[in-house]
């Protein structure tokens, strides 16, 4: 069996994070949470998980910036990142994928339809690297 | 008197006599039918109403009038299929008893009856039709239904309880192997119920259980999902065909509107997802959502706020 692919989900949200941890761990993942922008910083020095799922609005710093951040850092820079927004704002989405972001989700989360964009970006990811 | 007359008056006299007799026997026989609030309703050989009393008038909320010429198993709730059975057991047996089955009535409500049925014949021996005597057994019925729920079901919160639970899990379980179905489980517990029962009292308590249950109520998928109480202040929910991402967006949604509509208390709520493996036990099926819920409750996220 491959190992598991590992997630880093980051959400404000109790019950997102609730929600991330069981739903992506029932789907094979392991799955880390962190709850602001900070504690995110914090599990990627740690770190490096295949895939980050980042929430817009949080009160420390905002996804979109912190998106930047993480894709403009050599050693992060090769992480795929997927922005879930509770705004289905077309604005902002625009913003993350300019900023870097390879596709984003809107609120409220579909578990199966976020699984497809997960295991979408992780095939792209592979054909890439053959 | 002319002799005419006379002679008509002498061949009448016996006559009148035995007629009385007759009208006596037919208006008491009349008398018997009539007075009983059982139905009684004769058919011909086709199962068309010939005879139709009052009782059976006042059971079914029909006149004789109405029915009489109309198929007898329009008064049955299962319809045709039933007046087969019923034929079927009079060919064989020549009588039926204590036939249970249910009857519509007019306005639509069911009637549970037991009936009583026979071949009716004529002197030569020739079956003309059928004869059925129907009681109204509605209200032992009814009494027999509420019995069994109340073994079934947690009499604070009306939903199941947990002796239901480990039947319909392992039913639900084989069924979902042998059909090759899906089938997820949501254990869910209430974080901080207990210091609403030592702080507010129990009748406190006993309301908070009973509105979150209505809550589970509302949030699942009625007549497929089902939700149990499982002891204290623990919640099972088993969700028929349903994969276990689909599980978690319900158990989501259900603690976010249970914490919701129990903010008030300052409860909070903890789930566990689990989706039912290809072999193993119920055991470990039911283990492996207690394990998640537990988890979560560890990580007290969303932990009581004290009020």
């Amino acid at each position: 069996m491959p190992p598991k692919k590992k997630i880093l989900a980051v959400d404000d949200d109790a019950s997102v994070a609730d929600f991330y941890e069981q739903g992506l761990s029932l789907m094979g993942y392991d799955v880390t949470v962190a709850m602001s922008a900070a504690k995110a910083k914090e599990a990627l020095k740690a770190a490096h998980p295949d895939l980050i799922l980042m929430d817009i609005m949080m009160p420390d710093q905002d996804g979109i910036s912190l998106t930047r951040e993480i894709r403009n850092e050599p050693k992060t820079s090769h992480i795929p990142i997927i922005v879930v927004s509770g705004l289905a704002d077309a604005g902002t989405l625009n913003d993350a994928l300019l900023f870097g972001a390879v596709d984003y989700v809107v609120k409220p989360i579909d578990l199966e339809a976020l699984r497809s964009k997960i295991d979408r970006t992780f095939a792209a990811l592979e054909k890439r690297a053959k | 008197m002319t002799l005419t007359e006379s002679r008509e008056a002498a061949a009448a006299a016996p006559l009148i006599h035995l007629s009385s007799d007759y009208i006596r026997a037919k208006e008491y026989l009349e008398a018997i039918v009539t007075s009983t609030s059982d139905a009684i309703c004769t058919t011909d050989v086709r199962g068309k109403i010939i005879y139709f009393s009052p009782g059976a008038e006042k059971m079914v909320g029909a006149t004789s009038a109405l029915m009489v010429g109309k198929w007898a198993h329009d008064l049955y709730a299962e319809g045709r299929p039933e007046a087969e059975r019923i034929m079927q057991i009079l060919r064989r047996d020549g009588a039926l008893h204590n036939h249970e089955m249910a009857l519509k009535t007019r306005d639509g409500r069911l009637i549970h009856v037991s009936m009583s049925a026979s071949l009716l014949r004529d002197r030569a021996g020739r079956v003309i039709g059928t004869l059925g005597i129907s009681k109204d057994i509605t209200h032992r019925v009814e009494l027999e239904r509420r019995l069994r729920e109340l073994s079934i079901t947690d009499n604070l919160t009306g939903l199941y309880n947990q002796r239901h639970f480990h039947e319909m899990v392992s039913q639900e379980t084989q069924r979902a192997r042998r059909q090759r179905q899906k089938l997820s489980l949501i254990l869910i517990d209430l974080d901080g119920f207990k210091a609403v029962n030592d702080t507010q009292g129990h009748i406190a308590g006993d309301r908070l259980l009973h509105d979150f249950a209505l809550v589970l109520q509302g949030g699942i998928r009625r007549h497929i999902d089902t939700a149990y109480r499982y002891g204290g202040d623990e919640f099972m929910v088993l969700l028929p065909g349903q994969s276990a991402p689909r599980a978690t967006q319900v158990a989501s949604r259900l603690a976010s509107s249970g914490a919701r509509a129990l903010s008030d208390s300052g409860v909070g709520v903890s789930y566990g997802v689990a989706a039912l493996p290809k072999s193993g036990s119920v055991e470990d099926f039911i283990k492996s959502a207690d394990k998640r819920m537990y988890a979560m409750k560890a990580r007290g996220r969303r932990r009581a706020k004290p009020r």
